[in-house]
């Protein structure tokens, strides 16, 4: 009924446009139905009231101009949407990735004669994550590491009988400028790590590390009085091929502090002097 | 319904969006009334998230109250009557839907305000009902897209 006293109005309105004498053009007492059909030129409208009755049924055919604003609205119903979710990322279980540049100073190991130790790696350079979607994560990769202990300065790593076997001595005499004697590791590490997220930026990583050490060198370095360079180099050394790490992060948007605790002897029992329970600490990017 | 409020704030002033609104009926609709509500949800986006679809605000309101609904319906009503461009369907006698463009701000931005019924869905009603605001560049055709399934 409603339906068809808008199209009354509506028609009227027509009318009053089209021609400045309006007119009744009919009158439907009881529209039993009224249909609205739109299409791309013009709107019709038929208003049927008794059945089988042709003078109560009419039909009215209206053409759009050129420049006239339509509104239509289908009588359909309307779904929502939020449109700011179809930028956000779909989530999955199992992802790869790369990450954890990080660069460190030692806080602390068993061996007094260190004067410093300098720690830089890559976490992961490929991993496996396992997300829970509840905000933990799980993974296991492979990253590089680099350890490297520096000596107090009156002393340097030697080798005396034993080739294989690294000592420290002294400095000699004739070497007074430039001191610096290195022990360098370098590893290829697996890391299982543990992540819990506080908050979409803030996370916390706890895991260990098993190290790898393909690669480890003693490095001397003297000037002598006449300013004649010395680099001593002793690749032949016997480092502990496995290591294991514990490895703790704080990291808040891709930047992170670290802390990494190496309980294992750097050499080998015998081979060289023991460097263990070292603490390393630095910061991390892209974590 | 379990009341939910998130509100994405990336501009500082946290005061933005309500003023938005200002000069309109259904401002005092975003008063801050609802956050305690629990049969209401209230959204908020600006920032970046808006400026990716052309809008400066994005301000909704999601109410199961029934008099909260009517309360709406009713000041959606008196905003839509000074739109300058309106598109609305009623059923059963009530404002389905209704999208309304309203003329622009001071800094030419352009203003819409939608509103749905949902209990006068057809298909699979339910006692919702919502109302957005949005402001930007964005055109009305946009703003259909974004908000339309």
């Amino acid at each position: 009924m409603k339906k068809f006293y808008f199209f009354i109005a509506a028609l009227f309105a027509v009318t009053q446009l089209s021609a400045q004498t309006p007119d009744t053009v009919t009158v439907i007492d009881a529209p039993r139905q009224v249909i609205i059909t739109e299409t791309p030129t013009g709107t019709m409208v038929k208003v049927k009231g008794k059945k089988d009755n042709d003078e109560y049924n009419y039909t009215y055919q209206m053409e759009h101009a050129a420049n006239d604003s339509i509104h239509t609205s289908q009588d359909v119903d309307w779904d929502l949407n939020f449109p700011f979710k179809k930028n956000k990322k779909k989530d999955y279980h199992w992802t790869m990735e790369t990450k954890g540049l990080y660069f460190g100073g030692g806080l602390k190991t068993s061996w007094n004669l260190v004067n410093n130790s300098f720690n830089w790696g890559i976490l992961n350079i490929a991993s496996v994550n396992y997300h829970t979607l509840h905000g933990q994560h799980f993974s296991l990769g492979v990253g590089y590491d680099n350890k490297r202990f520096s000596l107090k300065r009156p002393y340097c790593f030697v080798k005396y009988e034993r080739p294989d076997v690294v000592d420290v001595s002294l400095y000699n005499d004739v070497s007074i400028y430039d001191r610096s004697s290195v022990l360098s590791v370098r590893a290829i590490q697996f890391p299982l790590l543990f992540q819990q997220d506080f908050g979409k930026e803030f996370h916390l990583v706890l895991g260990a590390s098993m190290n790898w050490n393909v690669y480890a060198k003693c490095n001397t370095h003297f000037k002598t009085v006449n300013k004649t360079n010395y680099d001593i180099s002793y690749r032949d050394i016997k480092q502990n091929k496995i290591t294991f790490d514990v490895i703790g992060a704080l990291s808040f948007d891709g930047l992170a502090i670290y802390c990494r605790y190496t309980p294992g002897n750097m050499f080998k029992k015998g081979f060289g002097p023991e460097i263990k329970n070292t603490w390393m600490l630095g910061g991390a990017i892209a974590f | 319904m379990k009341r939910i409020t998130i509100i994405f704030t990336v501009m500082a002033l946290a005061t933005l969006p309500v003023l938005a609104q200002s000069g309109l009926n259904i401002n005092s609709l975003f008063d801050g009334r609802y956050k305690t509500n629990p049969y209401a949800a209230e959204y908020i986006v600006t920032g970046p998230a808006a400026w990716e679809i052309d809008l400066e605000v994005y301000h909704s309101l999601k109410v199961t109250q029934k008099e909260q609904q009517d309360l709406i319906e009713s000041l959606v009503n008196k905003d839509g009557a000074t739109a300058i461009d309106k598109e609305v369907q009623l059923r059963n006698g009530k404002l389905y839907y209704g999208f309304y463009t309203l003329s622009k701000t001071k800094k030419g931005r352009n203003r819409y305000i939608f509103f749905l019924n949902q209990n006068l869905a057809k298909k699979s009603p339910k006692n919702m009902v919502t109302l957005i605001y949005m402001e930007g560049k964005a055109t009305p055709t946009q703003i259909k897209k974004l908000i339309r399934k």
